[in-house]
């Protein structure tokens, strides 16, 4: 994809992409699958790297397209930016934990979840998608560790590029009972600053 | 005339095959999907590499910075979360310490796997053939660098399916697709950029933030038991699986142990989880990532299964647990 498409894409992604111009790269998307995939790809790490999470411009960008070519294909070339149904997302908010800060960080290529209680950071996450389905719950990060520890303690073989770690801390800095508060490491070549 | 230049067209032809075969000695030697998941496990063993990981999944894509540095059997590893919390991991060998900047904390672990990045991956000892077919797909450049396609298709919709690239050089996984029955991707991981092999200044692993006033944290290990004898089975297991162990665990905020016991197809896991006396709840499910849990009440327990498998396959586990 050269750097004219590239443009093309991100504009109208932003909204910023004349309406002619507009038509073109559409029909021209419209009539190149490896391109649509290529622009699915490029907008998509473009979006990581600049730390955006919104995807809902992509969704026009798609639903325009489909309209000129079959749909089941567009999907299946955007999926990996598609964004849950909104009814499987339920707010953060609607995890409100009393008094307490629970801070999961759900790292090596999964997302990261924070339950805020009242009045709690929410910034301090990237995001927490939970499912608003009545029948979708707080997930009991416990299982999903020891879940995660037993399957490399046998070897087992699967596919999920993935480490739990969670430490939950109360909004005065106290953790869980479950951690013990340590020294820092003494030694200084364990924890050398970098060159400034 | 003519003959001339369709000699010289052949002539072109067959240097470029044998430039292509010369560039990629790999590829040249017909090598099977097999030979490519054991040259995987190898490199990711024994390959040093810095780069941008980005990881797609629901509509969320997030960076991570990755130093991974393997000198004389010990692993040294930094990664750092580009955005959210900025969660920064270090690790020296086995020990690992999880630097949260927003909570100015450090919590120290041990962990025992051979990459962050990729704690586990398929390996070739899995017989393919009765639940997933494994093949070679087609050639493709990843993060500038060509790679080979591998798909690993299940037979049903109890399980999920993988396509994996893998360096044509090396066999070092450069991106993963996690993909449902539909064809729909569960979770995306690839590589934006990537240098392979290169010397890498012991700087690069140094974290980045200044810990002077962090908190230091350790969870102790938790008591668990393994090899116990349980009555609990399924009853309608998804045709593949496989009891592999069964734990004795402790947990947080409960009293008494856990059973913990494992299933296995060979490439998926599922792990169920069985607790007393939690009285009458609602069934539930939750999910973390690609993994999903299902939980429900059978007789005077709580029955859990999670696993990195259709929410569908963690249901019909769960509600087939029964004691004889």
């Amino acid at each position: 994809m050269n750097d004219g498409i590239k443009m093309q894409v991100s504009a109208f992604v932003d909204g910023e992409l004349p309406e002619a111009e507009a038509q073109l790269l559409l029909r021209r998307l419209s009539q190149d699958a490896e391109l649509r995939q290529q622009a699915a790809e490029y907008f998509a790490i473009g979006r990581a790297l600049r730390g955006q999470s919104s995807v809902a411009a992509i969704g026009d960008l798609r639903g325009r397209i489909a309209a000129e070519i079959d749909d089941r294909l567009v999907d299946e070339e955007f999926d990996i930016i598609e964004p849950m149904p909104r009814n499987y997302v339920r707010p953060l908010a609607g995890f409100a934990i009393a008094a307490t800060v629970a801070v999961a960080a759900i790292f090596g290529l999964q997302q990261m979840t924070t339950v805020p209680g009242a009045g709690a950071d929410s910034s301090a996450s990237t995001v927490a998608e939970e499912p608003v389905d009545d029948s979708y719950t707080v997930p009991n990060l416990e299982y999903f560790q020891r879940h995660d520890q037993l399957s490399l303690e046998n070897g087992n073989n699967n596919f999920d590029l993935r480490r739990v770690v969670s430490i939950e801390v109360s909004e005065d800095g106290t953790p869980e009972a479950d951690f013990e508060e340590i020294d820092p490491p003494q030694d200084p070549e364990s924890e050398e600053r970098p060159a400034p | 005339m003519k003959f001339k230049a369709t000699h010289t067209t052949a002539a072109l032809g067959v240097t470029f095959v044998g430039l292509l075969l010369a560039a990629n000695p790999a590829f040249a030697e017909d090598t099977g999907p097999g030979e490519w998941l054991q040259k995987m496990t190898s490199a990711v063993q024994t390959t040093d590499y810095e780069g941008t990981v980005i990881r797609i999944q629901d509509g969320t894509a997030e960076a991570l910075k990755v130093v991974h540095v393997v000198s004389d059997g010990v692993i040294r590893e930094k990664m750092v979360i580009q955005e959210g919390n900025g969660l920064e991991i270090i690790r020296n060998g086995n020990e690992v310490h999880c630097i949260l900047p927003d909570r100015k904390s450090v919590l120290v672990g041990e962990w025992d796997d051979q990459s962050t990045l990729f704690s586990t991956l398929p390996s070739s000892d899995i017989r393919f053939g009765s639940e997933y077919d494994v093949s070679i797909v087609r050639q493709e450049r990843v993060a500038g660098r060509k790679a080979i396609m591998l798909a690993i298709r299940p037979h049903d919709d109890f399980r999920y399916g993988h396509r994996i690239w893998l360096d044509l050089e090396t066999g070092f996984p450069l991106q993963t697709k996690l993909v449902d029955g539909g064809g729909q991707v569960i979770e995306q991981v690839k590589f934006a950029d990537i240098t392979l092999g290169q010397e890498i200044h012991a700087s690069a692993l140094m974290p980045s933030t200044n810990t002077d006033d962090f908190r230091w944290f350790t969870q102790p290990q938790k008591a668990s038991k393994s090899g116990i004898e349980t009555g609990w089975a399924s009853s309608d297991l998804p045709s593949g699986f496989r009891m592999t162990s069964v734990h004795a665990e402790k947990m947080a905020g409960k009293d008494g142990s856990v059973t913990h016991m494992m299933f296995s197809d060979g490439l998926a896991n599922v792990s169920v989880f069985i607790e007393p006396g939690t009285g009458e709840a609602a069934a539930s499910r939750s999910r973390v990532g690609a993994a999903n849990s299902y939980s429900a009440t059978i007789g005077e327990f709580r029955v859990t299964a999670v696993g990195e498998v259709p929410a569908a396959t963690t249901e019909q586990i769960a509600k087939s647990m029964q004691l004889p």
